[in-house]
């Protein structure tokens, strides 16, 4: 196709389009005008990509399959498989025949189809996404091999968002009978850390750094007694506040295998 | 122009966005920001500036607010913009090589993503950031233009 050359560009027309999403820029912005809008047309685009990372993912595998390996490679896969289930178990501290023998009903596994690890290194918005079906639902708590990572928070068409421990909106009931701590942390915004401000117990450091916490129950969502993270550090703040930095155990990036549990 | 060939600039985008994802997902690790949707537009424009006008340049940028999840308008009044930059400037950049080509687009690439985290995400701009994400995208500039000059000689 040959090119034309430019004659006129009308400047009248651009400025009006330029206003136009400039209206559209503040109305979104300022009131979140469009916010289920976007949430809804995000879901083809994942679509998509999960399209494009299988033929991805098939190409290398018929490849391998060429090369003799696919009996070995499959039974890797399955060996993989069975050792999520066992972390897996571990995590939830469960009975390991109970949950054998009904592994796909309580593991519930799932494999994360997008997690935007440029905003979860930079900014407060941890959330990542797995295909939802009818088993689903708004009261599942999420683990993965490492320990817990979040919670279901929406789900919208097949797409289900999961929130993570970590992120700027997040809060957890979490506690430490030992000391008598008792509070609800909340996300930092940053990788595998959560902050929990507690008033009048006047800890020392010695006391605290390294000491484990476990979600309290309190919230209905997280089981008593499971295993969040350890505290790493305290800081006085006025009015004989102090605030606990806990490192959180579960790492959402250890493992692209998830298993949504039903909260009991 | 015809129908097909709108339709294959569009198209052509929304895989531009695709990729961008996953390139993002694979070297967000490395402080890297990739922005070839806005590669690609600038290239339709560049080479079809008499067909592409503010209509296409509104659409796409809306159709990329919409998939990509950035804030409406973000990226249509960006696309408009610089739409009208490339075309006032139609005849100048005929002259220009393609290391300045290059740099022209690696540059304006780099400040929509500057702007990007400046309005969506200010607690993570980073002057390092910004700047390895326009030594990349100056240094990708070359290879998409090939590709695409390729695609639109040969499907267009």
């Amino acid at each position: 196709m040959a090119r034309n050359t430019p004659t006129y560009t009308p400047k009248f027309s651009y400025f009006l389009a330029l206003l136009l999403a400039i209206l559209f820029l503040i109305a979104d912005f300022r009131f979140q005008a469009f916010n289920s809008v976007r949430s809804a047309m995000k879901w083809p685009l994942f679509q998509s990509e999960r399209f494009i990372i299988y033929i991805k993912d098939g190409f290398f595998d018929s490849i391998k399959y060429f090369q003799s390996k696919s009996q070995i490679i499959e039974e890797n896969h399955q060996l993989k498989s069975k050792i999520t289930s066992y972390e897996l178990i571990s995590v939830l501290n469960e009975d390991v025949s109970n949950v054998l023998n009904h592994e796909k009903d309580i593991l519930n596994k799932r494999r994360v189809v997008s997690f935007d690890t440029d905003l979860y290194f930079c900014c407060g918005t941890h959330r990542l996404f797995i295909q939802s079906n009818e088993l689903i639902k708004e009261d599942h708590y999420v683990v993965n091999p490492s320990g817990l990572i979040g919670q279901l928070f929406d789900i919208n068409n097949s797409l289900a968002e999961i929130i993570l421990l970590s992120d700027k909106d997040h809060k957890i009931p979490i506690m430490n009978e030992d000391l008598g701590l008792f509070c609800n942390a909340y996300g930092s915004g940053k990788p595998r850390l959560i902050f929990c401000d507690i008033q009048g117990m006047n800890l020392s450091i010695g006391n605290l750094i390294d000491q484990e916490v476990y979600s309290s129950g309190f919230g209905g969502i997280f089981p008593r007694g499971m295993i969040v993270g350890k505290i790493i550090q305290i800081e006085d703040k006025e009015n004989d506040i102090q605030m606990l930095y806990i490192n959180l155990v579960g790492d959402p990036l250890s493992s692209s295998i998830i298993s949504m549990i039903q909260s009991s | 122009m015809k129908k097909s060939s709108i339709t294959k600039i569009y198209l052509s985008l929304f895989f531009a966005l695709i990729f961008d994802n996953i390139f993002s997902f694979q070297i967000g690790s490395y402080y890297l920001e990739s922005n070839l949707v806005y590669l690609i537009f600038g290239y339709w424009i560049f080479a079809l500036p008499e067909k592409l006008r503010v209509f296409h340049s509104f659409t796409m940028g809306l159709i990329i607010d919409l998939l990509s999840g950035s804030w409406i308008g973000f990226y249509t009044s960006m696309f408009v913009f610089f739409s009208y930059i490339i075309h006032v400037y139609a005849y100048t950049f005929r002259l220009f090589s393609y290391l300045q080509l290059s740099i022209f687009f690696g540059m304006t690439a780099t400040f929509i993503t500057a702007l990007k985290f400046l309005i969506s995400y200010p607690e993570s701009y980073s002057y390092i950031n910004i700047f390895l994400s326009l030594i990349f995208n100056i240094l990708f500039w070359f290879p998409i233009y090939k590709i695409m000059r390729f695609y639109r000689q040969r499907y267009l």
